[in-house]
């Protein structure tokens, strides 16, 4: 199991240590002899070979020709900018800790976000998505994974919101090193299987998986304003630094989300790189609320704050 | 996040007042019932008024706290046994299908108190007090049918006026004359659902056949006018709703416990997040505290987010059924850790000030203490029960590899009512302490099925521990001289086999899998009875139970002489110092587990403090279950 019930082991907090860059590598058929790759993603290039992209490039094209709306590309643009000004507001989180009643600094990291996500449902681009898209299967992590790699400008469009090197490692790191529980968010046919579902009762409530996992992850952030200031007396410095790690990888993979949204809107942006972003973009987004779930949400006697006693 | 109030649709053209089982009445001994209107002010003085015991958790603040100061550490050991009656089904559910006897009865003062109480199914008695005389009893053959294995649990009625409430398993309030037995009115709370009108009597996905897990008798709440009504079936897909009725049985608002606004898609249409347990109210500010069962289904990857207001307990204003506030034990939920236990309110001075404080035990094995004003946490307490992996993901369909992990989706803390004794600011918590392991798999919605996708083993008892005690009691003795059936025509019930979640519990296949029979840290106790004080955190004490008892259930009450009451796994009543945890006094009550909730009342007429001990559910090993009512007394 890769990844199974201990999440902690192979996860990547900004920083990729040369054994999940080694574990990395194997997964995607690279053995190293000796020393490991370099920690940029530049350096992992250069260690693995783009792969076929021909299947990719297909489920782009599907996933742009099930599109149902027109995407609004200047809507899109003008969401992403202020999506960027939210990256800029990390900092600020982090040195305010936990907030007061009533804040709502958190909330107000997603708001270009949700604006972003409701236009995407309204076109049937998460549908379309699910529909030419397959799930976390290992070949399809792998490919995704590859292509990701060779995209030439994801660094720079990851810089752009303020992920350093090493942070541009980890998030592509943590799609494979993770790939066990990724393989648990399934397609909504999958719950069940198709064959089994009567009346279509399951599809009517179970929302395509691409959509799950974005709007997951705004949910997630959203409610920490609320969660931090409530839970105040369990909440750790620890819990928060790695919290913001969370909230920024999921607001780094929404970013990628709207970015490949926007071009495709352009008509900037090839096939298979597409497949790939909304792949990878999905997947940062579920490990990303995950991670927190077990960084921050659910916190057990070894996690919390020292309880205080005030007789 | 705002977290807006969502009141459902109430359709005026639903069946509300229409009842869709048939009521059975039998009456005795009728003209003993002295009349006594109850009014606002005796419901809200009750926990000042030794003679009577109005609500189910002894006040609104549900501090299950008698005021009579008769009984003593130094004379509790010559309490004595005033009577005791086997509160078997009606003659027609022969054999009796052995119900779990988790309640709390009533009892209204007068000459004679007459006791109201429940057993299972839908079954509703008034008895006197004094000699457990069966004055009448209202049996509900609820339309939905329910399980002989496995029946629901019953957990006692409400009063007020000169009527008595009781909860029924078709998601109904009845209104029961408490004179006569007869029914004045019904509240069809099944009669819309998310609303959309049942095209019959029942809307079709509040329908199943009802057992022991999946439902609820948990007595309605009554204040100022409003009748207060939860929701149950969260492993069956149900989106939970929470009721304000008016005391003519007309609905009032139906607040939506999964908001949703706060879920992805519609995934809150089957969020579970029900209202099975009994709430609290802080009635200073009006607020009632609602517990909040599971999200479903049970894994997590169908509904991202926090999935609010599950597995938490939920403030609402009554008057205007707003949203004050929410805490969740257990967000995002994966493991059935859901928030039954009846909260209990508190006030203790916190910065100078004096504040009002809800404070539970979770099915997580902590007691939560929340500001009543503002839903913040302002401790958690010390383990009372113990955690091994607590919060491990299960793994997708490999119920062998997955690990053992401590609470049990049992708890904790269950629907166990807690007391509380204010003196000594202790909190009396029953838990369960055993190990589990679970796996996941994909589950499709049905209307009236299981939508839970978790596979479960429990932990084999470690093999060095001594064999049981043997039962205390046997059923002969317990039935003495009684014979507990009144004259009433009802037609025989019949119930499928049904698993529950409990059953399923003890159904895997440890040793296939390689992993050992029990997690190494756990101590062998299967559960234990704490004292905790809620405003600290601190545990006072521990009692345990070791493997061969079921895990302690039911309730207990607290005095303000220093002493708290509960039933055991093994047959007893226990009476012990609330503050040190000393077993001070023992009582036979039956044969099985003693898993209902205690309480107290004074009979001035008859200079005695009683001591009510329901007991039934029988966990004990190898033992008939029961439905013992015990009446403790003594002379003051």
């Amino acid at each position: 199991m890769a990844y199974g019930t201990t999440p902690e082991e192979r996860y990547s907090y900004g920083e990729v240590s040369d054994e999940d860059r080694r574990e990395f590598l194997k997964a995607l058929g690279v053995v190293a002899a000796g020393g490991v790759a370099g920690a940029t993603l530049r350096d992992l290039r250069g260690e693995v070979a783009s792969g076929a992209t021909g299947g990719l490039a297909e489920m782009g094209e599907a996933v742009r020709a099930g599109l149902t709306g027109t995407l609004d590309g200047a809507l899109l643009a003008e969401e992403l900018a202020g999506l960027e000004g939210s990256f800029e507001l990390l900092p600020q989180l982090a040195s305010m800790g936990v907030p007061e009643q009533g804040a709502s600094a958190y909330q107000e990291l997603t708001a270009p976000a949700w604006t972003i996500n409701d236009h995407l449902a309204e076109v049937g681009f998460f549908a379309s998505a699910e529909e030419a898209l397959p799930a976390f299967t290992p070949d399809h992590i792998e490919e995704t994974t590859r292509q990701l790699l060779h995209i030439e400008e994801l660094p720079a469009t990851l810089a752009e919101v303020g992920f350093a090197e090493g942070e541009q490692t980890a998030l592509v790191t943590n799609i494979v090193n993770s790939r066990e529980q990724l393989s648990w968010w399934m397609k909504t046919p999958e719950y069940p299987p198709a064959e089994a579902v009567e009346d279509g009762v399951v599809h009517e409530f179970v929302a395509p998986l691409h959509r799950r996992a974005a709007e997951g992850a705004l949910l997630w952030i959203d409610g920490l304003d609320h969660f931090l200031w409530q839970n105040e007396v369990l909440v750790t410095d620890e819990m928060i630094d790695r919290g913001l790690w969370d909230v920024k990888s999921m607001l780094g993979g929404y970013y990628l989300l709207g970015s490949a949204a926007r071009d495709l809107a352009a008509g900037e942006i090839a096939d298979e790189q597409l497949s790939a972003l909304i792949t990878g973009s999905t997947a940062i987004a579920i490990i990303g609320q995950e991670f927190l779930r077990n960084d921050v949400i659910q916190i057990d006697d070894h996690m919390r704050a020292p309880r205080e006693v005030s007789h | 996040m705002t977290f807006d109030t969502e009141h459902m649709d109430l359709p005026s053209d639903a069946p509300w007042d229409e009842k869709p089982g048939e009521s059975y009445v039998a009456q005795g001994d009728i003209d003993t019932i002295p009349e006594r209107e109850i009014t606002q002010e005796d419901l809200s003085r009750t926990a000042d008024d030794e003679t009577n015991w109005l609500l189910f958790g002894g006040a609104y603040e549900n501090q299950r706290h008698t005021p009579a100061e008769h009984i003593t550490p130094d004379n509790v050991d010559q309490l004595e046994l005033e009577w005791r009656i086997d509160l078997a089904p009606p003659q027609a559910l022969e054999p009796n299908p052995s119900h779990e006897f988790q309640g709390s009865p009533l009892v209204v003062d007068g000459d004679p108190p007459i006791m109201y109480t429940t057993v299972g199914a839908d079954q509703l008695y008034a008895l006197n007090a004094r000699t457990g005389e069966k004055l009448w009893e209202h049996y509900y053959e609820p339309a939905v049918g329910y399980s002989a294995d496995a029946p629901p649990a019953e957990r006692g009625p409400a009063v007020y006026g000169d009527t008595v409430y009781k909860s029924t398993l078709d998601l109904g309030v009845l209104a029961v004359d408490r004179y006569t037995g007869e029914t004045e009115w019904y509240y069809n709370g099944a009669a819309a659902y998310r609303g959309e009108v049942a095209e019959d009597l029942m809307h079709e996905e509040l329908q199943w056949e009802r057992e022991r897990g999946s439902t609820s008798s948990f007595p309605p709440l009554i204040y100022d006018g409003t009748l207060l009504k939860g929701s149950f079936g969260g492993e069956f897909g149900v989106s939970g709703f929470f009721d304000a009725i008016d005391l003519e049985g007309n609905p009032q608002w139906r607040f939506n416990m999964t908001p949703s606004a706060e879920w992805v898609g519609e995934s809150w249409r089957h969020g579970g997040g029900t209202a099975w347990a009994s709430a609290a109210i802080e009635p200073e500010s009006g607020t009632v505290v609602v517990p909040a069962s599971n999200p479903g289904p049970w894994y997590g990857t169908v509904r991202p987010g926090y999935n609010p207001f599950t597995c938490g307990k939920v403030g609402i204003d009554i008057e205007s059924g707003e949203y004050q506030w929410h805490y969740q034990d257990s967000p995002h939920d994966w493991w059935d850790y859901d928030s039954p236990s009846p909260p209990i309110v508190f006030e203790e001075e916190a910065d100078g000030e004096a504040t009002q404080f809800a404070a539970w035990p979770g099915k997580t094995g902590w007691v939560y203490t929340v500001d009543m004003a503002t839903g913040q946490l302002h401790q958690r307490s010390e383990e009372y029960v113990q955690h091994v992996n607590t919060f491990s993901l299960p793994p997708y369909d490999d119920i062998d590899s997955a690990e053992w992990m401590m609470p049990h989706l049992t708890g904790g803390t269950n629907p166990q009512p807690s007391s509380f004794d204010p003196n000594t600011r202790t909190m009396v918590v029953k838990g369960a302490n055993e190990p589990m392991a679970l796996s996941w798999y994909e589950e499709e919605y049905e209307a009236g099925e299981r939508y839970m996708g978790m596979d479960i083993v429990g932990g084999e008892p470690p093999e060095d521990i001594e064999e049981p005690d043997e039962p205390t009691l046997d059923a002969e003795e317990v039935a003495e001289g009684e014979d507990p059936h009144l004259e009433a025509e009802v037609d025989e019930g019949e119930g499928d086999d049904a698993e529950t979640a409990d059953d399923e519990a003890t159904d895997g296949d440890g040793d296939a899998s390689g992993r050992p029979a029990y997690p190494p840290e756990w101590n062998g106790a299967i559960g234990v009875i704490a004292g905790i004080d809620p405003y600290t955190g601190d545990v006072k004490w521990q009692e345990w139970y070791d493997w061969s008892n079921y895990h302690p259930r039911g309730g207990s009450f607290t005095t303000p002489t220093g002493l708290a009451f509960a039933g055991t796994p093994n047959g007893v009543m226990a009476a012990y110092d609330v503050e040190s945890g000393d077993r001070l006094a023992e009582f036979e009550v039956g044969d099985h587990g003693v898993d209902g909730a205690p309480m107290s009342w004074v009979d001035p007429h008859e200079e005695k403090q009683y001591v009510a001990m329901p007991a039934g559910g029988g966990h004990h090993t190898d033992v008939e279950l029961g439905t013992t009512l015990a009446v403790f007394s003594l002379e003051i």
